[in-house]
């Protein structure tokens, strides 16, 4: 397992301090991308991407000529209105950027669709209420199984693409969510396995120096905690131990379950959708069409 | 391969409402002394020189295996080396634990005699499994949950009986997630819970009941069989029906009269551990005779003769037959107190495959007397 990327502010004296580290770094209004990708490239690290929260809808955002080149994570609250954000659409397909859009909103679900029919790559998010279920599988059933082209819908595109039969797959990098993946750093450098975490004060170390290599993290209490957190629900009979989608979930709505009763037969559904997909795409062939 | 199965002890740190091993009388210990433990390493070697052909799989049983702890392992492991220097490539040894006791100490033992992977059992229902007159399923759980997170970071495999009682009935889908996603990979084996007195009728099934169940369970299996592999008895069912007889298991391979061995703690040995448990096939000790002479103990000849009667009697005409062979001898002498007769756990395969199997896969369940398959022309 290669070290982490590490998920840092745009803190000039943080990422000099880093050496040859891959860092995402995090910014909070659009118009620091560029300055903190520049930042990073100067350094001796190297950039995965920058991570922008907007507040503001996509369709207000100016896409700035200094994006190009950028590997973009750009969550927004909402697309806004289309007839706005139609004349950027060249525009956000010729960039590096990747749209995150909170799945709890239904007008997100319908942008998401949207959004990667037009050919830009995007991701619905989890970190918020429960999301329109039956929406939610119209939309991931689209992700995977339409043939028209389109571009991918994360996290379903990553499950799909990544789930190996009889194992289970974690999505949880689609969003910088997996420990694994991504570390998160403050700007004084103290480590935590989450955003969350990092905003709650829960760090794992005081310093990265403190985690020189892959055997420090792995053996970390925090990440064993986070396997045994799982197998914790095993041991309670959770409902999530028992559901037929746990191998593309593994439980990661657990403790939302009762905001999201749908998520048994989203993902259930989905392990059915993958099949079907798998099985689209061994035929490997062109449908035969009527001619006169 | 010649089976030994070692009860280092009969006491169990769980009383699981299913099982009558820690209720079981007992006049001998109930834990294997170290001078019974080095006596059956010395028999092993004896019996391997004499039979250059032969390997031997030592089952490591109970009660719980784990209870006599890591030093009696580090024991086992300098007896084989002292007294099996020659012959141990050809032993090889296996557990079936409750993994509750389960520790860094015991992979480190296993490994050494050559162990990667584990059995075990568990149930997520509660008030079936743990310690306690009423099980104390919440601890018992969690211990198992540790032991097994050992195992999994030392790198053993492992495969899980789930003993389906009557409470498993109500939830049968429930069941087979649970157990199905605890074990992503498959190695999981539904077992109709066996009870034979009187007590605890509540978990009792009936063997229609046990095929219902497998019935509930056998259509997710079959259509996502990548998803769920490995899981018993389905497979052996599928590859019985594609390939010819395998069999089922020991219990219904027909073939355990010449094959097995029980070591109690205090070094009898019976034919297995349900024999040792009522009395039956007492073969001697580890101190008066050899393997090889226990192997060729007359009163197996009941075993091998079962083999002859029942096609000519009770199994006659059964296109089973060649998997089944009338079903475990031991549920055939619980049922009619002899070994004679088929089991009534016939009823549950039957029923299975007529019912669910057959409709379902379209497969045919038919084999002539050699085992191979027989498919309708």
């Amino acid at each position: 397992m290669p070290l982490p990327t590490l998920v840092c502010p745009d803190a000039p004296g943080l990422i000099e301090r880093l050496h040859g580290r891959t860092l995402a770094v995090r910014v909070d209004e659009p118009e620091a991308i560029a300055g903190a990708a520049r930042g990073v490239r100067s350094s001796d690290n190297e950039l995965c991407c920058v991570i922008c929260d907007a507040l503001r809808p996509l369709a207000d955002l100016d896409l700035r000529d200094d994006w190009d080149g950028v590997p973009i994570a750009l969550g927004v609250p909402e697309a806004g209105r289309f007839r706005d954000l139609a004349p950027s659409i060249p525009r956000l397909r010729d960039l590096d950027l990747r749209v995150y859009l909170a799945a709890d909103r239904p007008d997100n679900l319908v942008a998401l669709r949207l959004l990667s029919s037009l050919g830009v790559p995007c991701c619905a998010t989890f970190a918020g209420g429960a999301p329109d279920w039956a929406a939610l599988t119209d939309l991931m059933t689209y992700a995977l199984l339409a043939s028209v082209p389109h571009a991918p819908i994360d996290p379903f595109e990553h499950i799909a693409d990544h789930y190996e039969p009889p194992f289970a797959t974690e999505w949880g990098a689609t969003c910088f969510a997996d420990p694994r993946c991504y570390l998160h750093l403050d700007e004084e450098g103290r480590v935590a396995l989450a955003r969350s975490e990092l905003l709650a004060g829960v760090v794992i170390a005081e310093d990265v120096a403190d985690i020189a290599d892959e055997a420090d993290l792995v053996s970390h209490p925090a990440l064993v905690e986070r396997a045994v957190r799982r197998l914790r629900l095993f041991e309670q009979d959770h409902p999530c131990a028992r559901c037929p989608g746990w191998r593309v979930c593994l439980g990661t709505l657990a403790d939302s379950l009762d905001t999201a009763p749908g998520c048994a037969a989203f993902f259930t559904e989905m392990l059915d959708v993958i099949d079907q997909r798998r099985d689209q795409r061994s035929r490997d062939r062109e449908p035969v069409k009527w001619r006169p | 391969m010649a089976t030994l199965i070692l009860k280092a002890t009969e006491a169990c740190n769980s009383s699981c409402a299913y099982c009558d091993v820690v209720h079981k009388p007992r006049q001998g210990p109930a834990q294997m002394s170290l001078p019974v433990l080095e006596r059956v390493f010395h028999r092993i070697d004896e019996f391997l020189r004499e039979s250059p052909d032969e390997e031997l799989e030592v089952v490591w049983h109970g009660g719980e295996p784990l209870l006599p702890g890591p030093a009696f392992y580090a024991r086992a492991v300098e007896l084989q080396q002292q007294h099996c220097a020659e012959t141990s490539a050809r032993v090889s040894h296996s557990v079936q634990t409750n993994l509750s006791l389960f520790s860094r100490e015991f992979a480190r033992l296993f490994r050494q005699l050559g162990m990667d992977c584990i059995g075990t059992s568990y149930d997520p229902i509660a008030g079936v499994r743990g310690p306690g007159d009423r099980p104390d399923t919440a601890a018992y759980n969690a211990k198992f949950m540790r032991g097994l997170r050992i195992a999994e970071e030392e790198g053993f495999g492992w495969g899980v009986i789930y003993v389906v009682t009557k409470l498993a009935l109500e939830r049968p889908a429930d069941v087979f997630y649970f157990m199905t996603n605890l074990k992503l990979d498959g190695g999981v084996n539904f077992h109709p819970v066996l009870v034979y007195g009187p007590e605890p009728r509540h978990l009792a099934i009936t063997p229609g009941e046990f095929a219902d169940f497998l019935g509930a369970i056998f259509p997710v299996w079959w259509r996502h069989q990548d998803r769920y592999p490995e899981v018993e008895p389905f497979r052996s069912f599928v590859r019985n029906a594609r390939e010819g007889a395998i069999s089922l298991g020991c219990g219904d391979s027909g073939r355990c009269s010449h094959s097995h061995w029980n070591v109690a703690p205090d070094g009898s040995v019976s034919h297995c551990g349900r024999s040792a448990d009522w009395g039956l096939l007492p073969y001697g000790t580890v101190f008066d005779h050899s393997l090889a002479e226990m192997r060729r103990d007359p009163q197996r000849q009941a075993l091998a003769h079962r083999n002859e009667v029942l096609p000519r009697g009770e199994c006659q005409g059964c296109r089973l037959w060649a998997i089944c062979h009338g079903g475990c001898p031991l549920d055939a002498w619980a049922d009619q107190h002899s070994f004679d007769h088929r089991t009534p756990w016939c009823q549950a395969k039957k029923k299975f495959v007529e019912e669910y199997f057959e409709p379902i896969t379209g497969l045919r369940c038919e084999f002539d007397a050699e085992g191979r398959t027989v498919q309708p022309a």
